[in-house]
């Protein structure tokens, strides 16, 4: 008897340290993330119960908005949520967890990736590895294709070979804490390249992926019904605009929901294709300064936000952090 | 199914559960089916090419055994064999004949686009060992036709060895396996090493090895030195990683598989290597081979003809190209250059140190060593010219400009953890020579968990596995 315990003992405790071994490893090998999206760790110090606005998508979201900009323009907080080529079953999650620790008033959804293809939406390993290991994690996981899954439930698969960029003392320290993010969300781009004229994007997606991406836009929906937020839905202004077929998927499929393009404005921004732009899709610094500027003037008409209570301090922080971002984009080759 | 992918993770231990949870009766087809099911895994159609080859063995057997007249028994076997190495030829040989024919009369002759079938050479020398056992009446011819069918295609050593004998796996196929505690730890122990030798060492080392190999012409010769040192290493885990899980699995199962490697690389002569390396191929050699031949009991030259028809037979066995074959004939031609100069050795150990004086034993060893490295070149390189310029710049290295190691593929900090862990691998080897280490570390299962937890962590953190990564075949898998 004395012999089975012993035996079990030992085997439990090999387990436990093995399991304990794997999380930390795991969690010790990722590569830290700084910026452009899925930025979770950074997300979970913001403040609690303090952003008013919330815009959800991918980097389209995280490169056109500067919540600092319109912070000072508005007074109104927001986060960008964003992760790169999130397609709309992780805006989902990424939207329920995040509503764990904030009750924005209103959510912007950037639009084009319900239009994002499988095949080029490969950031799952990204998106949903750097969320927190909570219920809407696992499920993210769940919802996942197959073979990201192991790597996401056991994350040591994915970054193992990472040992040789962990510094020794880091096993017993640990890594070092998240700091708050100063641009809440916003990943400048500093170099522009001149985009000779603007065309319609061709969105690969073949139609069941459209019709399951534009599925998710009802939970999206039902979610915010749920807490009492309003959605809106968005597409950021680019030198490869979304074209009339997928806006008017779009309307179809939103019903109620309001569908803002604001490509429609691009000129009335003072957008310049030569020089606002880092890529045809993208806009650079200077582009997001103008897509903001006219995006708190757009939600200063629409919305009657009062602004809920926040820390100045921080959101002038935020305010002096972006003035020292360039304002003179070098052009890239 | 690799053992060392998720998939085999979870086939053994289903296998294994239905395996002890079944009646007696239906484990061995449920063994069968498992079988087929993991060969079919690499290519379902060539499920077929076996199942063909089990029945082709396991009828001339039954008929070999009702004949009473030589002459009629003969014929079966015959028969048997040039059924099961036609096969062998045309899906292996074929193309190699066809270019080589080609070659000597000049002109391009049409070769086949097959796909070689993974461990045909494993499964055809097995069922071609049972056959010549029946015909020499060694072993009877088995009735049981799910049974024999189970010895040829038995999972855990069906791809890569080792090479079963009739004698040793059908009489403990006929028992009923109780699931037993002691056997699952003495079957976790080498599947756990056999992986740590697979993903950590081989696949690692294979890096450093292919970036130089793919390219010599591109290297220098210490670059070219230590990647053959490197492929030593890694065709030795490779290998014998295949065979330490597949006598795991098995062990598992109740199942003994025999032992395929003994610490090769601490040989002290040619001869000694091959007592060491790949028993069960060197031992079914000889068994039907070599002692066919005549053995040595003949005149010393067809003694050394022998040896060097064994060799290259094992060469080519190993692969349809020149380098195999010439990787073959090295080896037969270390072993006759060994006996040929066995009285000038004698005379030199008696007029300076004995055999055994410590220094004398590193000579050997270092010897044997350098000797086992020079023919690896062959078998590595990817064409002869490719070989010869390896050797060439390796025995040039003094002349050279270049010393350094360069860019391998792999890190600095890779190559010292590939350094330790092969420290490790030849201690490890060593002292299970002298004496077997895992009855000690099963014996305590804090010694034994705590083993079991060492090599599963550095596996997790240092072996080649995960995303971006394949599972990497076997080296053995294309032979």
């Amino acid at each position: 008897m004395k012999k089975i315990v012993i035996e079990i003992i030992a085997f439990l405790l090999a387990l436990a340290i093995l399991i304990g071994a794997c999380c930390y490893l795991g969690y010790l090998y990722m590569p830290e993330r700084q910026d452009t999206g899925a930025t979770w760790h950074k997300y979970l110090k913001e403040p609690k119960e303090s952003v008013d606005v919330m815009f959800v998508g991918s980097s389209l979201a995280y490169c056109d908005i500067i919540p600092a900009r319109i912070y000072e323009e508005t007074g109104l907080t927001s986060y960008v949520l964003a992760a790169p080529y999130m397609k709309p079953d992780i805006a989902y999650y990424y939207l329920k967890e995040a509503l764990r620790t904030q009750s924005p008033e209103v959510v912007m959804l950037e639009a084009s990736s319900f239009f994002f293809a499988d095949s080029e939406a490969d950031y799952y390993k990204v998106n949903i590895g750097y969320m927190p290991y909570t219920v809407n994690r696992l499920q993210a996981t769940l919802d996942a294709p197959a073979k990201y899954r192991f790597g996401l439930l056991f994350p040591l698969y994915n970054y193992h070979s990472r040992w040789q960029n962990v510094h020794p003392a880091t096993y017993f320290t640990g890594r070092r804490d998240a700091e708050i993010d100063l641009l809440a969300g916003y990943s400048p781009l500093d170099t522009y390249r001149p985009q000779e004229k603007r065309v319609e994007r061709v969105f690969p997606a073949t139609e069941e992926e459209r019709e399951e991406n534009l599925g998710w836009l009802e939970k999206i929906k039902a979610l915010c019904d749920k807490e009492q937020i309003t959605l809106e839905l968005f597409v950021v202004p680019s030198c490869e605009y979304m074209g009339q077929t997928e806006l008017t998927q779009l309307r179809g499929a939103a019903g109620t929901i309001p569908l803002h393009d604001f490509n429609r404005d691009f000129e009335a921004m003072g957008l310049d294709p030569a020089r606002d732009f880092y890529d045809s899709r993208h806009t650079c610094h200077t582009g997001a300064e103008k897509f903001s500027l006219y995006l708190s003037d757009f939600m200063l008409d629409r919305y009657t936000l009062t602004g809920g209570p926040h820390n100045r301090e921080l959101w002038q922080e935020r305010v002096e952090r972006l003035s020292t971002l360039t304002t003179k984009p070098k052009e890239g080759e | 199914m690799n053992f060392n992918s998720l998939q085999y993770l979870l086939f053994l231990p289903i296998t294994l559960i239905l395996y002890f949870t079944l009646p007696p009766k239906i484990k061995n087809p449920l063994l069968l089916a498992a079988s087929f099911f993991f060969y079919g895994c690499w290519e379902p159609a060539y499920t077929l090419l076996m199942l063909f080859s089990i029945i082709a063995t396991y009828f001339c057997g039954r008929l070999m055994a009702r004949e009473e007249a030589v002459g009629r028994k003969k014929l079966w076997l015959v028969l048997c064999l040039v059924i099961n190495l036609g096969i062998l030829f045309f899906f292996k040989y074929f193309n190699f004949f066809t270019d080589t024919l080609g070659w000597m009369v000049g002109k391009s002759l049409p070769t086949l686009n097959v796909l070689l079938p993974v461990g045909i050479s494993f499964y055809t020398f097995q069922a071609l060992g049972y056959t010549i056992d029946v015909y020499r009446g060694d072993v009877p011819a088995e009735r049981n036709f799910v049974d024999y069918a189970l010895f040829v295609s038995f999972f855990p050593q069906l791809v890569a060895g080792p090479i079963e004998r009739t004698g040793n796996i059908v009489p403990q196929l006929k028992v009923t396996h109780k699931f037993s505690f002691s056997n699952l730890q003495e079957g976790m122990l080498p599947i756990l090493w056999g992986l740590f030798k697979k993903m950590v060492i081989a696949d690692n080392l294979a890096i450093a090895v292919n970036t130089v190999y793919n390219a010599p012409n591109d290297k220098n010769g210490v670059q070219l030195l230590f990647a053959t040192v490197c492929f030593a290493f890694q065709i030795y885990c490779d290998f014998s990683a295949y065979s330490d899980i597949a006598r795991g699995s098995a062990k598992i199962m109740g199942i003994e598989l025999m032992r395929n490697f003994d610490f090769p690389y601490g040989a002290c002569s040619i001869k000694d290597f091959w007592r060491r390396w790949h028993i069960s191929l060197s031992t079914w050699f000889k068994d039907y081979l070599y002692f066919p031949l005549g053995g040595s009991r003949v005149k010393k030259w067809r003694h050394l003809a022998n040896l060097m028809i064994v060799f290259a037979v094992s060469g080519l066995w190993h692969g349809a190209a020149v380098t195999y074959l010439l990787w073959g004939v090295l080896h037969g031609g270390y072993q006759i250059i060994g006996i040929l100069l066995t009285p000038l050795r004698e005379k030199l150990y008696a007029k300076t140190l004995s055999k055994d004086h410590p220094l004398m034993t590193f000579l050997r060893w270092l010897g044997t060593f350098v000797l086992v490295n020079i023919a690896w070149v062959l078998f590595r390189a990817n064409t002869l010219p490719d070989a010869w310029r390896v050797l060439k710049m390796i025995f040039t290295i003094p002349q050279q400009s270049s010393f350094g190691l360069g860019d391998l593929g792999i890190t600095t900090a890779m190559l010292i953890v590939m350094a330790a862990m092969v420290l490790i691998l030849v201690l490890v080897d060593r002292c299970n020579r002298r004496s077997p280490l895992a009855p000690k570390i099963n014996a305590s299962p804090w010694l034994r968990y705590g083993v079991w937890l060492a090599l599963v962590l550095i596996i997790l953190i240092f072996g080649y596995y995960g995303d971006g990564f394949d599972p990497q075949d076997f080296v053995y898998f294309q032979f």
